[in-house]
């Protein structure tokens, strides 16, 4: 089924405007703000990759 | 100050023990985004050294608890239970010249260098190239163009990009941050 202009026009809706915060703060602060969030969070996170450091490197 | 995450609690741990030896090093990987306009959490220390250093940092990681899980001329792998540090060995001019102009910051985790975002860019590439399957390098390198697009020396972003054989992937990635 094809969707109708109205449909569309749902979808497409107002979905806000892109803003950031003012960044006064040290960003190094806020990284550990972040993560100090996420810690309480007990994240389970996903599998590293092993082999990390093979592959050509040309740097 | 607020006591530090856990991953805070460990780069304070690295980066004072790095500092008392006496060794350049340099943040890279999804940390070094942060100064850059890019604050994403992650799990993992990516640091780049000087090759000639990487015996001494060897044994002070093994003082720290560490394990090396694999080392060759161009990278090593560390883990302590759950935490892992990574380092590049500089010892090709490139990596060299990016690791002694890195910028220093005074952070709550101690006075560290950080690499410059097109120098990330390169090392982000250079992971995505050996393997694709690594799609938070691309992502990372997205989010860098967009944030720091006016500022970036494009000249050598596009550098990196030749190196590598990608130079349709950055039109393709500036196209999508214009």
């Amino acid at each position: 089924m094809t969707p109708s202009s109205e449909d569309a026009a749902v979808l497409a809706s107002d979905a806000g405007v892109v803003t950031s915060p003012p960044d006064t703060r040290d960003p190094f602060a806020a990284l550990d703000d972040l993560m100090a969030v996420i810690d309480l969070l007990s994240p389970r996170w996903p599998d590293r990759r092993n082999g990390a450091g093979l592959g050509s490197f040309r740097l | 100050m607020a006591a530090l995450s856990r991953l805070g609690k460990q780069i304070e741990e690295l980066v004072g023990a790095l500092n008392r030896l006496g060794v350049r090093f340099a943040l890279i990987g999804g940390l070094a985004l942060t100064p850059h306009k890019v604050i994403r959490a992650t799990q993992d220390i990516d640091l780049l050294i000087d090759s000639i250093s990487a015996d001494r940092i060897d044994q002070q990681l093994l003082q720290l608890g560490y394990r090396c899980v694999h080392r060759s001329a161009d990278a090593g792998n560390y883990l302590r239970a759950d935490e892992r540090v990574d380092f590049l060995y500089a010892h090709r001019p490139a990596a060299r010249h990016l690791l002694a102009s890195a910028a220093e910051f005074t952070t709550p985790f101690g006075v560290l260098r950080v690499v410059s975002p097109e120098g990330l860019i390169g090392f982000k590439l250079q992971a995505l190239t050996n393997d694709p399957r690594r799609t938070q390098d691309l992502a990372d390198i997205r989010a860098l163009i967009r944030a720091n697009r006016s500022t970036l020396k494009m000249d050598e972003v596009r550098e990196f990009f030749r190196l590598f054989d990608r130079e349709a992937l950055l039109e393709e990635l500036l196209n999508d941050t214009e």
